[in-house]
């Protein structure tokens, strides 16, 4: 019982922005060809609309970026894109990480995609993508991308009513729903003005920055799964979320090493790069 | 005055199409189309069939890739105290390096299409032309930036945002801090030799 109890607050909220927002939006559109659409296609109408009345209402931010593309040697004299004053700790746990990986997750993973079917892991793991919307639609908002915000709160509506809880992952066939960058607090830190500080390797986790590591507590706060109680469910529930991820990205790791001279280094430069992208963006 | 006019009109218009055929997008469009049709002939997700996968697709990223301008920039500015024999012998590793991690990767290749998203041009007149890859359930934007020697190749490529030339020149920066460029070609040397072994 207090599995429910405690899980009330975040699905009565969900409930709410889904209703208002449908409500809304249907007063807006031609009722007689809502009527006569099919369900799905219905939704991808309401969504549509959402995205086209966040268009006109804010005008996109459209200030050229410069970038390395004009200055291809910008980062060489400015020395490691990320600085690593916790080499020795964070070579460590690289170490330790890439051993679970070998010699744990990955066979474990292995048998588990056995078992299950790629298209089945691929619906789980949108059902949880689908759960972390409020990470991403307080991120847009709190990183002032009113636009993106409109278009994440479609995507959760399109996918919660009319693709099972996100399983099929609907919006995706909308090509106007399609969200290339997933905000999240580690960003909105970084669009706020802060570095990424000092790299960081974390045991299991792998790869973030002081930053980011702050980042990840923000999102754990708009993540509906930390509510579950007791603990231990919470965590058995993330932890199950991460390896069936690891499980459809089986390849992503190796190669890089494959390619590296040095993966470390490689990874490092590698998270520093992607990050700094996703914040720019 | 006339005539010359005409003359001249008659030889841009005749110029304008042979130097259009060969643009920048052209070029790598046409390369990954190639490259796809090969992996369609066949079932190249068995390791077996990688050194035949390896024999068709090498002549086209050696057509493709700069890889003496790609060495160029990944090592940056110690390239000037490689020799010009340390330069080629880095320069041929690397190719190496590329093409068996390139073909290994791809080797998984399924049924993902390749979609032109846009391009855009530096002040140096190199070309980024943007793609992405089409999965059925996401898309991986993969870059590709391309510099004009004779004909258009490839000097670097972004996936997701990520260099590969800058997150090899942070590889090797650390090796040349304290090393000489004889010690970065032994690890290359290594590396390429350890892929041989590992990689099937």
């Amino acid at each position: 019982m207090r599995h429910h109890r405690s899980l009330a607050p975040a699905f009565a909220l969900a409930l709410v922005l889904v209703l208002c927002g449908t409500g809304a939006v249907l007063a807006g559109t031609d009722r007689e060809a809502a009527r006569n659409a099919a369900p799905d296609q219905t939704l991808v109408m309401v969504a549509s609309a959402w995205v086209d009345a966040a268009n006109n209402a804010a005008s996109a931010d459209l200030v050229p970026e410069r970038d390395d593309f004009d200055d291809d040697y910008k980062d060489e004299a400015a020395g490691p894109a990320i600085a690593d004053p916790f080499e020795r700790w964070n070579r460590f746990w690289f170490s330790f990480n890439d051993f679970l990986y070998f010699n744990a997750l990955k066979p474990l993973a292995q048998g588990y995609g056995y078992i299950l079917p790629e298209q089945l892991r691929t619906g789980i793991r949108n059902i949880f993508k689908n759960l972390l919307f409020p990470v991403r639609f307080l991120n847009c908002l709190l990183q002032g991308k009113l636009n993106q915000a409109a278009m994440e709160f479609s995507r959760f509506q399109v996918n919660t009513l009319g693709g099972f809880g996100g399983f099929g992952d609907l919006s995706n066939r909308h090509p106007d729903l399609i969200i290339k960058d997933e905000e999240d607090f580690g960003q909105t830190l970084g669009v706020w003005g802060f570095g990424d500080g000092p790299y960081l390797v974390w045991p299991v986790l792998g790869s973030s920055s002081v930053r980011d590591s702050v980042g990840l507590l923000g999102d754990s706060l708009a993540d509906p799964v930390s509510y579950i109680t007791p603990w231990y469910d919470s965590l058995g529930i993330k932890a199950y979320r991460g390896f069936n991820d690891t499980s459809l990205r089986i390849g992503d790791y190796e190669a890089l090493v494959n390619a590296a001279v040095d993966p470390y280094t490689a990874m490092r430069n590698a998270y520093s790069q992607y990050r700094t992208k996703k914040v720019a963006k | 005055m006339k005539r010359l006019l005409l003359t001249s009109i008659l030889i841009l218009c005749l110029a304008v199409p042979l130097h259009g055929a060969q643009t920048a997008k052209d070029t790598i469009l046409a390369a990954i189309d190639e490259v796809i049709s090969i992996l369609r002939t066949g079932d190249y997700a068995d390791p077996a069939s990688k050194d035949s996968l390896a024999a068709r697709l090498k002549p086209i990223m050696d057509e493709t890739f700069d890889f003496k301008e790609m060495s160029m920039r990944t090592v940056g500015r110690p390239w000037q105290t490689f020799t010009e024999d340390q330069q080629d012998e880095f320069a041929g590793l690397f190719a190496q390096l590329l093409t068996e991690t390139y073909i290994d990767r791809i080797r998984q290749y399924t049924d993902e299409k390749v979609e032109f998203i846009d391009q855009r041009t530096n002040q140096k007149g190199n070309v980024e032309i943007q793609t992405k890859v089409v999965t059925a359930d996401k898309e991986i934007p993969i870059f590709y930036r391309m510099t004009h020697h004779g004909k258009w190749m490839v000097y670097d490529v972004l996936v997701e945002g990520v260099s590969l030339v800058k997150n090899y020149r942070t590889q090797f920066q650390e090796i040349l801090v304290n090393g000489k460029p004889s010690d970065l070609i032994e690890t290359m040397t290594k590396k390429v030799a350890s892929l041989r072994t590992t990689g099937k």
